[in-house]
């Protein structure tokens, strides 16, 4: 199926290991991040991740269900291009 | 006043209600070691033989209980071995804390002898983890681990102590001032009234509905609403290998067991079924078949707590974020009486044939070596369906999953997801010490036994009352199945050459059998029943069987074969 070009924003906890936490979920289902950027907000102990990964479209649904299993995770939204 | 991270670390255990752990000192574990002798008295502590026991066992006592189990293990390799049991842990939604010790703070990073990133290894594998380096963090992040792994769909979580935060002294907060940590589902809503109406709708409007019911149903103690549900809509109950013993096998709306060697009626008949209501399972690859020809014709009600499952593999016409308990309670009053005569004579005839061409001949044999089945079937009988069976990984697994009758809940413990050999002797020493009235009866093959054989030494030191079937057909049986039938029959390194087991477990002074010949089998397993020590039969069973029903992998559920 064709890929198309999807941008994540994930707030989370700022803490050791989301990074690893996060990269893990896009890694198992074998998404490479094409693009990451991670910032704390301006509410303290907050981040921000932005990511842009290639996907087939089908599989973006069940992408953020399991970001969104992530005990520090507090939202996820997903834009596509 | 102050005290220790180690002391802290006893004090939050007891808070959680912690009186068992299963575990295995080294050095940087050894302040928590030191804490926990003061604490014997409140905590009992069963020292296992090698780490992977520790968590498998946590496993074993939460699955018989339904409480957290605890693991302890040092850093380095102690860790590293509790993975398998984590990630086992981790796929058969069961909730364990393990507790690990770690070099000190400064020489993280630094390839400290017994260092190694367990926290980088196991974020896969656990739903949440942590490292403390201080000791004021022990108290919140401990209840946040017991919280994490009971909460919503359970799982293992585990917590990293570096050895200078658990001799750390640190300022002991009041009792009313202990943290409590609370879990907010930020996914979970109320039930919506029109959801469950349109659940209830379809079921009232069905002419072959259909239950499919998991291991939810067990977590969430539904059994009753389970069978209410059942009962009063007239709906066939089939169940996953993990939702076994959920729902009385002896029950008339019992049909037996989905997937790749469940019965021949559920597999065939899903199918036909306009509308399944799906309880706390997940359409496992093993449950489904080839998902393209699954459930087409159904209309799918999926009963679930994880938001990730929903849709997944099945999409549901309604999907309810719920516990199994919660959906059944509030979808049970708008669920209106009904019969479906018709539709459970399909699968009593479907019985029949399985029966005709494959449960009498593995059931009741008259010659030939013993069968697997036989010898399961028996102790189904002799126990009246009210023991726990704790079966390994292999034909053995699918044997007792399908000849023994389980009469009473959280009665089946099995390594379903990971499929974890060595599993079971483990399993059933936890299920032991969490159940210690109840028969607990280990399944196991000759492949599997010698994964963990060490536990016997558990079993010895403890005197708990584990008793331990090995099905030996100097096989790895599952593989040469698989062998035989779709690698023609070219048996590559599945033959073993065992030890006797017999002597072997004289040699950890538990008493033993060997049966060989089926005149012998009845008196066998009686002797064993009658003992209230841990014992060992080594039955040796036919050599080249075979387990049918059969979903060959990748094919439709239509597909099964019956030889």
């Amino acid at each position: 199926m064709e890929q198309k070009v999807y941008y994540l924003k994930l707030k989370s906890e700022n803490a050791l290991r989301v990074l690893q936490r996060i990269s893990t979920v896009f890694s198992r289902n074998r998404f490479n991040i094409e693009e990451l950027h991670v910032k704390e907000t301006e509410e303290k102990g907050v981040s921000l991740f932005s990511v842009t990964i290639h996907a087939e479209p089908a599989r973006i649904d069940n992408l953020k269900k399991q970001l969104r299993r992530i005990i520090e995770v507090l939202e996820v939204t997903i834009t596509a291009k | 006043m102050k005290i220790t991270g180690a002391q802290a670390l006893m004090e939050a255990l007891v808070r959680e209600e912690v009186n068992l752990m299963f575990g295995y000192p080294g050095g940087a574990i050894m302040p928590t070691y030191d804490a926990l002798y003061d604490y014997q008295d409140k905590i009992k502590h069963v020292l296992v033989r090698h780490e992977q026991g520790a968590a498998i066992s946590a496993i074993g006592y939460s699955r018989a209980t339904g409480n957290v189990g605890v693991a302890l293990a040092t850093s380095g390799p102690g860790a590293t071995n509790l993975i398998t049991g984590i990630a086992d842990a981790l796929l058969d939604s069961v909730p364990i804390v393990c507790i690990t010790g770690q070099v000190a703070a400064p020489l993280l990073g630094t390839d400290a002898f017994q260092e190694s990133d367990i926290v980088g290894m196991t974020v896969p594998v656990t739903k949440w983890n942590y490292q403390i380096t201080d000791a004021s963090e022990i108290p919140e992040v401990v209840s946040k681990a017991f919280a994490v792994a009971r909460h919503g769909k359970p799982g293992p979580v585990l917590i990293d102590i570096t050895k200078d935060a658990q001799v750390q002294e640190f300022e002991y907060p009041a009792l009313n001032d202990w943290p409590v940590f609370e879990m907010h589902n930020r996914y979970r809503g109320e039930l919506s009234k029109a959801n469950l109406q349109r659940a209830a709708d379809l079921i009232n409007e069905a002419t072959q509905p259909l239950i499919f019911v998991g291991h939810g149903v067990l977590l969430s103690k539904a059994e009753e609403e389970l069978i209410a549900l059942s009962e009063k809509a007239n709906i066939p109950v089939c169940s996953t290998l993990l939702g076994l013993s959920a729902f009385p096998s002896g029950h008339d709306n019992f049909k037996g067991m989905l997937g790749m060697h469940g019965n021949y009626g559920p597999n065939i008949l899903s199918n036909k079924a306009d509308v399944v209501i799906a309880v706390g399972m997940r359409f496992d690859d093993r449950v489904t078949g080839k998902l393209s020809t699954f459930l087409n014709d159904a209309k799918v009600i999926h009963i679930e707590i994880d938001q990730a499952e929903l849709g997944k593999n099945i999409d549901p016409a309604v999907g309810l974020l719920a516990d199994a308990k919660e959906g059944l309670q509030a979808l049970l009053p708008l669920v209106e009486e009904n019969k479906h005569p018709e539709w459970h004579q399909r699968f009593t005839d479907c019985y029949a044939e399985e029966m005709d061409k494959v449960i009498k001949q593995e059931i009741l044999p008259t010659e030939g070596q013993i069968k697997m089945a036989e010898v399961i079937h028996m102790l189904s009988e002799k126990t009246q369906g009210q023991a726990i069976i704790v079966s390994d990984v292999g034909q053995h697994q699918m044997m007792a999953a399908r000849y023994y009758g389980f009469e009473r809940p959280d009665s089946h413990i099995s390594s379903g997801g990971l499929g974890t050999m060595g599993f079971s002797l483990p399993a059933a020493i936890g299920a032991k010490f969490g159940q210690p009235e109840r028969e607990v009866i280990v399944i196991v093959g000759d492949g599997g036994i010698q994964m963990n054989i060490q536990e016997l030494a558990v079993a010895m030191q403890e005197n708990i009352a584990v008793k331990v079937v090995i099905l030996n057909n100097s096989f790895l049986g599952m593989v040469r199945q698989w062998q035989e039938l779709f690698f023609e029959k070219r048996y590559s390194f599945t033959e073993m050459d065992n030890p006797d087991f017999v002597k072997v477990a004289e040699a950890y002074r538990i008493k033993g059998e060997k049966v060989e010949e089926r005149e012998k089998l009845s008196a066998a397993l009686d002797a064993m029943l009658a003992t209230d020590k841990p014992y060992l039969l080594d039955i040796h069973v036919e050599k080249q069987d075979n387990v049918f029903p059969m979903v060959p992998a990748g094919a439709g559920v239509d597909d099964v074969r019956l030889s």
